[in-house]
């Protein structure tokens, strides 16, 4: 499985079947965007479709950094592609569409998605391990 | 008297360009809600105090007679290269140094801050202060005991005597919760006491020494209002309350269009198309799109853009605004490109590329690729209205 590479600012890891990103440093804006976001698109064209952004360590996303999360989630949310594609756990069943769903969103993360109504796009939890869990439920 | 050369760090970015007195509630300057009370109590010579931003306050202001009253000013400061250097005296030194140049206070006078709201009775004041025959008299107010750190603390007697004063002491440390509101009754006798050409504070200095000196310094505490704007939260909760009637201090500005909008001249607004739930005041020559909706106690000021689909409940929106369809503003205080919220965190929408939700009304700008990824994804996912 493509895993991004080591220098790129993000920590990736796989728990039961959900791929958990953790942006490393306190933004995401401009200056990190671009690697985010190829890092990102990456994952998703390797297949993986639940994505959890753990946004723990983040104070501030500028709109490159929501840009980037709104690519991911355009991408699988309006995905007509039902081809076999390798899934990472190695089964051939077709793609289903994914989504992507934020974990520890801090205070004033929080604040902007709200006057944005992003809050009513992406789904908040308050642990990763409650977003994990919201994808098999 | 009114003290008006303060700078107003904590309210910023409000006060970057505005003076403390000159911040808008409602769209009427702090000051001139000081300004009626003065006159409706027959103090009719104004003096002010002035440094950081002099001309905003002296633009508006002029010399009082559109308010009824003489006004005068007292720039505390010096210009080098045209930059304004202030030079404060502190509040009782600026005082001293008027009076021993012109002499101007030669009766009972009155010193207010002119960054708070009030609706005190200062006729009452002013009887309390003959009748006791003192030479200061300060107005008090009860406060939150985690509050006493922001204000001159005071232990009076049961005869309103003040015995100790305490400036800005710790919660644990506080000899009481009553607090100094800055609002003063002084003899100009007074004055003697302050030292000349050097900096004196009344809270820090004057009134500890009138306590030492053990001549009748008095505070009293009367039924009022009063809504500092020492913070940016205070600000919003300020318009809020003046919204929702509960001091009373004025009418609204503006004609009454509908039960609780209140609004100025040259709108554009269709409020069989629009939802507008009162209180809300508009400003003159703004636009309301129709689909907005609108929840008070909400401000929107002049010249703003509300454009169909942006939701605002419970802001304060100030001139020149743009607001996208985009936009969902609750317990906010925007202004062009800034958004401040309750607890005072303040986000430079344009410097962090929202200026697609909230702007300064007069700006064009091109978006760049994210941002259009960002406009087409809400415009789809979320339809106006």
């Amino acid at each position: 499985m493509p895993q991004p590479s080591p220098t790129l600012p993000i920590d990736v890891i796989r728990k039961s079947g959900t791929t958990v990103i953790r942006p490393a440093g306190d933004r995401l804006d401009l200056e990190v965007a671009p690697e985010f976001r190829s890092a990102v698109l990456q994952l998703i064209k390797s297949g993986h479709r639940n994505l959890v952004v753990d946004l723990q360590d983040v104070a501030f996303i500028d709109s490159s950094g929501l840009g980037t999360l709104v690519s991911a989630l355009k991408q699988l949310k309006t995905s007509k592609d039902r081809r076999r594609v390798p899934r990472p756990g190695g089964s051939r069943r077709p793609a289903a569409r994914g989504d992507v769903k934020l974990a520890n969103v801090q205070p004033p993360v929080a604040a902007l998605l709200e006057i944005i109504r992003l809050d009513r796009v992406f789904s908040s939890y308050a642990s990763v391990e409650d977003a994990i869990k919201s994808f098999t439920t | 008297m009114i003290l008006a050369a303060g700078k107003g760090t904590r309210v910023r970015p409000i006060t970057d360009f505005v003076p403390k007195p000159m911040i808008p509630i409602v769209n009427k300057p702090v000051m001139e809600f000081l300004v009626e009370l003065l006159r409706q109590h027959g103090f009719d010579q104004i003096l002010v105090s002035t440094s950081y931003l002099a001309n905003e306050i002296e633009n508006y202001f002029g010399d009082g007679s559109r308010f009824g009253v003489q006004i005068g000013y007292s720039f505390e400061g010096y210009h080098r290269d045209g930059q304004v250097m202030a030079e404060g005296l502190g509040s009782a030194g600026g005082l001293k140094m008027i009076q021993e140049s012109s002499g101007f206070y030669d009766e009972t006078f009155a010193v207010l801050c002119g960054d708070a709201i009030i609706d005190l009775d200062l006729s009452r004041a002013v009887s309390f202060h003959r009748r006791h025959g003192a030479i200061a008299t300060i107005v008090l107010k009860d406060v939150p005991l985690e509050d006493v750190t922001r204000y001159g603390i005071v232990k009076t007697q049961p005869d309103g005597r003040i015995v100790e004063f305490q400036e800005k002491p710790r919660p644990e440390g506080a000899v009481s919760t009553t607090a100094n509101t800055g609002i003063y009754i002084f003899e100009p006798e007074v004055l003697d006491h302050v030292p000349s050409g050097r900096r004196f504070d009344i809270g820090g200095e004057l009134f500890p020494l009138l306590v030492e000196k053990g001549l009748p310094f008095y505070g009293v505490a009367l039924p009022f209002n009063w809504i500092d704007i020492g913070h940016t939260p205070d600000y919003w909760r300020a318009t809020q309350m003046i919204l929702k009637g509960e001091v009373k201090v004025l009418q609204m500005p503006g004609r009454p269009l509908a039960p609780g909008v209140w609004a100025g001249i040259n709108l554009r607004l269709d409020l069989s198309r629009t939802h507008v739930e009162g209180p809300v005041f508009i400003g003159s020559s703004t636009a309301i799109e129709p689909g907005a909706h609108i929840v008070g106690p909400t401000v929107i000021g002049r010249n703003c853009v509300v454009e169909s689909g942006a939701r605002i409940r419970a802001s304060v929106v100030g001139g020149y605004t743009r607001v996208s369809g985009f936009a969902d503003l609750t317990e906010k205080i925007v202004s062009g490109r800034f958004c401040v919220d309750t607890e005072g965190r303040n986000v430079d929408l344009a410097r962090t590329g929202y200026a697609f939700v909230v702007d300064d009304a007069r700006e064009r700008r091109d978006w760049s690729e994210d941002q259009q990824v960002l406009i087409e994804f809400l415009k789809s996912e979320l339809p106006p209205g």
